[in-house]
């Protein structure tokens, strides 16, 4: 498939903002496997990714008559869908459930105690199954920082959280992942 | 080599700045000489170094199913405002001047036989062609009578447009016309009957007035031009009904 990075979608956007459904399913084949990818990688749950995948491109119809183009329309669905996953209640509310209590934001846990953190991990997984296990707050930082490539500035602002709470989840994350997949 | 265990504490404390490149030159060298002769910590940095690096280069996800459905059955078609809807609102407005001319003239055929009927039983012709606007204002209230007007012209005294003069062109004539026959016919209908009528007359004078106003600030909505046609074919079928009535006395 080609990349939706690479693709003018400019034309299709224009259409979709003037209630084009059609126009508005192109841009949903062009872009559905990076904001469910996204989504998935975030929430840790394929089926959760799947209904946020739709959120998302519900919200961005509903607020596409208010794309300026100020950005590309795959940078703007990318920003409303880590919108979405980080205001996802019922995510966190299975997060809860979910092994292990986050730490508050900027608390750096040493390594050591990190690892004893770690979920009960198989003798070895890949990287994409033991992020899926991560606690929620290390996921969701790892996800954006380490794959999606956001900034820490950019991670606090989109999470309310400071710039050293999301470098402190980071070093958690990878910490952990280290610890999952050396086993 | 052995290093202390303070020298490993640094290294994973500033692990993160080492990758973020915002450590400086002289603690990154110096990190880096000590990974290279500490097993564990050269360890530590070349995994956390391939996390990052597999991590960025992560192949994208497919949904196991087509989402599409789901979406599509949750997005509405947009609500567009009547104002902007203009273009396509309605029907053409030369279409809607030929339907009230075809109505029009349907009407007048049975006015005329109305009209022919009440001559013969003894009512003094209308002159209906040459009926000016005054000869209703013993039937017609006063305030009604500002509808009735040359043909072509609005009575609003606003600014006129050609979209309300043409839906109202085929209808004036045969207003004055019925009104006129009205007139005549006033002193063989029963008062209350009279009464009645003027009433309705009035409601819908009213929805005239209405429509018209609506219509001089927003000359080309399709919505009211249908309005004010519906109201003047009412008042038509009102004057139409009242002309046919039978006679009191």
């Amino acid at each position: 498939m080609e990349s939706s990075l690479s693709v003018d979608d400019s034309g299709d956007v224009a259409l979709a903002a003037t209630g084009d459904r059609r126009a508005f399913e192109r841009l949903y084949r062009l872009h559905v496997n990076r904001i469910f990818t996204l989504c998935t990688r975030m929430c840790g749950s394929r089926i959760r990714g799947e209904e946020l995948t739709q959120d998302v491109f519900v919200r961005s119809w509903e607020k596409l008559p208010q794309f300026r183009g100020d950005a590309a329309f795959s940078t703007w669905i990318h920003r409303i869908a880590v919108n979405i996953v980080l205001t996802d209640r019922k995510n966190e509310g299975r997060d809860r459930k979910r092994l292990v209590e986050d730490e508050p934001d900027g608390e750096r846990r040493p390594v050591a105690a990190a690892a004893a953190y770690s979920p009960g991990y198989g003798d070895r997984m890949d990287l994409a199954a033991a992020i899926e296990k991560l606690p929620a707050g290390a996921r969701r930082i790892f996800v954006l920082h380490d794959v999606e490539g956001y900034k820490h500035e950019e991670i606090a602002e989109a999470c309310g959280i400071t710039s050293g709470g999301s470098k402190a989840q980071l070093h958690r994350a990878r910490m952990l992942l280290r610890e999952a997949l050396s086993r | 080599m052995s290093y202390s265990q303070d020298e490993c504490a640094v290294v994973e404390a500033t692990l993160l700045e080492y990758f973020e490149g915002t450590l400086g030159d002289e603690a990154s060298a110096r990190l880096e000489a000590h990974a290279a002769a500490c097993l564990p910590c050269g360890s530590l940095i070349r995994d956390v170094n391939g996390i990052r690096v597999d991590a960025a280069s992560l192949t994208e996800l497919s949904p196991p199913r087509d989402l599409w459905a789901g979406i599509e059955s949750r997005i509405q078609p947009r609500v567009v405002s009547i104002g902007t809807a203009r273009p396509h609102s309605g029907m053409p407005r030369g279409w809607l001047a030929a339907a009230a001319a075809l109505l029009v003239a349907s009407t007048s055929t049975i006015t005329y036989l109305a009209t022919s009927r009440s001559r013969g039983e003894g009512v003094a012709s209308p002159a209906a062609d040459a009926a000016p606007a005054q000869v209703a204002a013993d039937f017609v209230p006063a305030r009604v009578q500002a509808n009735l007007r040359p043909a072509g012209t609005l009575a609003s005294g606003g600014n006129p447009t050609a979209a309300v003069a043409i839906t109202e062109l085929p209808y004036d004539g045969e207003i004055r016309r019925l009104q006129s026959a009205l007139v005549e016919r006033r002193t063989q209908l029963d008062p209350a009957t009279v009464s009645i009528v003027e009433e309705n007359l009035k409601l819908i004078d009213t929805a005239v007035r209405q429509a018209r106003a609506a219509l001089s600030r927003d000359p080309a909505s399709g919505f009211l031009s249908g309005k004010l046609n519906s109201a003047l074919e009412k008042k038509i079928e009102l004057l139409r009904r009242a002309a046919l009535l039978p006679s009191w006395t």
